[in-house]
């Protein structure tokens, strides 16, 4: 029983939502809509710049990579955080906690949903910005595995910390599943560099993975190059977060079993 | 009822307290309780809304954290042995819901990989059959009425064959000839795997039917542990009831005489005596020559222990 994976409760968790996402429209959208709707409305405005400045080079490149490498971020996140708030929505997560799953096992089934659905969403996203503007992901070589490695890990320890104030907070805070991540957007140098932002802001940027994975970006598309230096400080700060942010979920669950709130989510 | 008890005492609860709120103003929901349960034995938990039932229960399930005392299971403790115990128990309430956007099939299924039931699917399928769900297997619950809910919801407690079973108020939202099947599935389960079972509910005359002996909870703590018939006999009142016609005042006047209580409705009187009074009434009624053309003795219920014992705390 004190196996470090209780594999059959992982694949439960992976069954349970997907059997879900096939009948919810809503969590379709989640994966599909809102990142098409940014590559359609992306894509076309960095056309029109192009068109109109055509000394800039590589616009439409910047802009899509930009979308679809965030789309890891927020969509990483997001899938950490539906398969708690769907079981709470359910009035499931009684049901759920009173099998002998333990967190371990709940949040490795919620990685590996969301693994799946990222697959589903990048390639996805890849086609279509392919068919609409010609634009090949896979141009960034062999550094969009290590981007995508870090801006997934972004995703998780985002969505571990949200995970945590929603069982610290309840449903008072479930608006953050769809929008904290959004506060490290600008400071992310998604479509600009880090040297453009206030003093203070470069300051937040350099303690952020994300900022050196897109710095690397823009290298590569103007340069063609990039600084290994930058990936390994973002997979650095990444490790220690997602370390911080799990040992602050299991706190906060543990916290929720004692002052009963996990089953008043319910 | 079949004796499927022996005398090992598979759940032992000791010095259980949870308090909660902040330390300046803490709320006591379960107030220092102790309870033993039998192997095989069907244990009522009863109590007033805020007894503490579902408090207890949650712990019992681990997913409220004491603030003291402790919880063995199987001869072992919860805490340290959360996930094995937990694998050979399970719990049904009507309170919470299963994934509404799910078949019946797939819920059933998701909960058999929850508790790590080997051929999963088989057992799902076998479980369906048994409680008579094929015809809604393919249905997602949204769709299905409170009567099929509560059956899935039982079906899904059945999938890991616990030993110890915590049913809360399994069946609320039923019309009586609904709960009464429910109630025989759980019995022949109980009867078939020689199973525990802890079940609270708000129908007295269910709890009479189905329970071994009654734990009763008042504000958090224990205040009576005995039988249904004995904690039905500990009240001394029965109530005996009458169409009079005739001579109505005259008869309320010796009830007032001899200090019983009456309740009148139109033609329709009770009158609430202790036992050894009725003989009396009878002569009495004789003797004044007040006829009554229908007579019903009531005796003492567990639903007169319950609410007797409410109102007196």
């Amino acid at each position: 029983m004190n196996k470090i994976l209780n594999y059959s409760a992982v694949k439960a968790i992976v069954m349970r939502h997907l059997f879900e996402w096939r009948r919810n429209l809503d969590r379709v959208v989640d994966t599909f809509w809102w990142s098409t709707i940014d590559i359609i409305f992306w894509g076309l405005t960095s056309s029109y710049i192009k068109q109109n400045n055509p000394q800039i080079p590589n616009i439409v490149t910047l802009f899509l990579g930009g979308i679809i490498l965030w789309t890891f971020v927020q969509n990483s996140q997001r899938d950490i955080n539906m398969p708690l708030l769907n079981d709470a929505w359910n009035r499931n997560l009684v049901n759920l906690f009173s099998t002998p799953i333990r967190l371990r096992d709940f949040i490795a089934g919620t990685l590996v949903l969301g693994l799946i659905k990222l697959s589903m969403s990048f390639v996805f996203l890849s086609v279509v910005a392919f068919l609409l503007y010609q634009f090949n992901i896979f141009y960034l070589g062999y550094f969009l595995i290590l981007a995508m490695v870090n801006l997934i890990l972004v995703g998780w320890w985002v969505g571990f910390i949200i995970s945590g104030l929603i069982l610290r907070f309840s449903y008072r805070v479930e608006a953050f599943a769809w929008s904290l991540v959004f506060a490290i957007y600008p400071f992310s140098a998604i479509f600009y560099p880090v040297d453009i932002l206030p003093g203070w802001a470069q300051a937040v940027a350099k303690v952020l993975p994300t900022s050196y994975i897109f710095e690397s970006m823009r290298s590569i598309i103007f340069d063609g190059t990039f600084s290994w230096g930058n990936i390994i400080i973002s997979f650095i700060l990444n490790l220690i977060y997602l370390t911080l942010s799990i040992l602050f979920l299991k706190k906060m669950f543990r916290e929720s079993l004692r002052t009963g709130r996990l089953v008043k989510l319910n | 009822m079949v004796n499927t008890m022996n005398d090992e005492m598979i759940v032992e609860v000791r010095n259980l307290t949870k308090k909660f709120g902040p330390a300046n103003a803490k709320s006591v929901a379960v107030d220092n309780i102790s309870f033993s349960i039998k192997e095989g034995e069907i244990v009522g938990f009863l109590g007033p809304n805020g007894a503490g039932k579902t408090t207890t229960i949650q712990m019992l399930l681990g997913l409220v954290i004491p603030t003291s005392g402790t919880i063995d299971i199987f001869h072992k403790s919860l805490f340290q042995h959360r996930e094995e115990i937990l694998s050979e128990m399970n719990f049904s309430s009507t309170y919470t819901h299963l994934p509404w956007r799910l078949s019946v099939f797939e819920n059933l299924y998701v909960v058999a990989l929850l508790y790590s039931v080997k051929n999963a699917r088989d057992k799902v399928a076998e479980v369906i059959k048994k409680m008579n769900l094929e015809e809604i297997k393919d249905e997602t619950i949204d769709k299905l009425s409170s009567g099929w809910i509560t059956r899935v919801n039982l079906a899904r407690t059945f999938l890991n064959n616990p030993r110890l079973i915590l049913l809360d108020e399994p069946t609320a939202s039923l019309d009586p000839e609904g709960a009464d099947e429910i109630r025989k599935k759980i019995l022949e389960y109980r009867k078939r795997e020689k199973a525990t079972i802890l079940w609270t509910s708000h129908n007295m005359a269910e709890v009479e039917e189905v329970c071994d002996r009654v734990i009763f909870l008042h504000k958090g703590k224990i205040i009576a542990e005995d039988t249904p018939r004995g904690l039905a006999k500990t009240i001394k009142f029965c109530r005996v009831s009458f169409i009079i016609e005739e001579k109505q005042d005259e008869f309320l006047r010796i009830i007032a005489q001899n200090k019983w209580k009456a309740i009148v409705s139109d033609k329709f009187i009770t009158i609430e005596l202790v036992e050894e009074d009725i003989p009396l009434l009878i002569q009495i009624l004789a003797e004044e020559e007040i006829s009554y053309s229908e007579i019903s003795i009531d005796k003492p219920t567990l639903e007169d222990f319950f609410i007797s014992t409410a109102r007196k705390k």
